[in-house]
């Protein structure tokens, strides 16, 4: 019920990397680190998530809305997502929007 | 014998607080430890979590929403074993006195092949409730929305 946030910019990426859990109470945590980007000018955003244990549809809301702020073109990468949130992720139908990747050598 | 019928219960567990943020690592604690202990299948035990977290989610804010009586809701939450027609199940049961809510689980429906441009944020979490428990099931009763998650064990 906690989440240790980190931020970095690549050359052309934006990478968050994530430890514990995205629930309704850490949900707006992530989303602030994301809007203090310019998303809408990012061309590739890296959420690596490897170290996430549980997301609830709040942090789903927030992938959500990263995709809609991104202009068309840009990706949205989910790296490391557990068998559980990837699931979560394939049945809501959000993994038409987002590229899920083993690890970063994936990209 | 009606189909259907609970042949037992095993009541395991019970927590009750005010229906507010300031107790979310409460109930999400107990929630976590009650699943973990008692289901034994991981993928499960994630499902019913996430199942309870949605619920808690709405419970609180709607509560929080009451602006003219706020932080005035209790939840509370019990955990228990049933056995209906041979079939063990783990019930997580969540019970407040906030406004009278069916969210018709019955009913919902999700295009979950909307694009993401076209989507918007209503919807997700019941659906995530109803997908993620083998049942769900709403009731009024005693002026309290009852909620009863689900899964076989």
């Amino acid at each position: 019920m906690s989440l240790s946030i980190t931020s970095a910019v690549g050359e052309n990426h934006i990478l968050i990397s994530l430890e514990g859990d995205v629930d309704t109470k850490t949900a707006p945590e992530l989303l602030a680190a994301l809007t203090a980007h310019d998303l809408a000018n990012a061309t590739q955003l890296r959420l690596d998530i490897k170290g996430v244990n549980f997301m609830s549809s709040a942090g789903l809301r927030v992938l959500v809305f990263s995709k809609q702020k991104m202009s068309h073109d840009a990706t949205v990468y989910v790296i490391g997502a557990n068998q559980e949130i990837t699931d979560v992720i394939t049945k809501t139908g959000l993994s038409t929007a987002v590229s899920m990747v083993a690890s970063v050598d994936d990209i | 014998m009606e189909a259907n019928e609970v042949n037992s219960s095993q009541s395991l567990s019970h927590i009750e607080a005010v229906a507010s943020m300031d107790n979310w690592d409460l109930f999400m604690t107990f929630i976590q430890n009650q699943c973990s202990t008692h289901i034994h299948d991981s993928s499960k035990s994630y499902g019913v979590v996430l199942a309870a977290e949605e619920l808690i989610s709405n419970i609180i804010r709607a509560s929080e929403a009451n602006s003219i009586r706020p932080k005035t809701v209790t939840l509370s939450i019990f955990s228990e074993f049933s056995t209906i027609n041979s079939f063990r199940y783990f019930n997580l049961i969540t019970k407040d006195n906030g406004i009278h809510f069916d969210p018709n689980f019955e009913d919902l429906k999700v295009n979950v092949d909307l694009p993401v441009k076209d989507r918007e944020v209503g919807g997700l979490g019941l659906f995530l409730v109803k997908s993620s428990v083998d049942t769900v099931r709403y009731q009024w009763v005693d002026a309290q929305n009852t909620y009863t998650l689900s899964t076989t064990l």
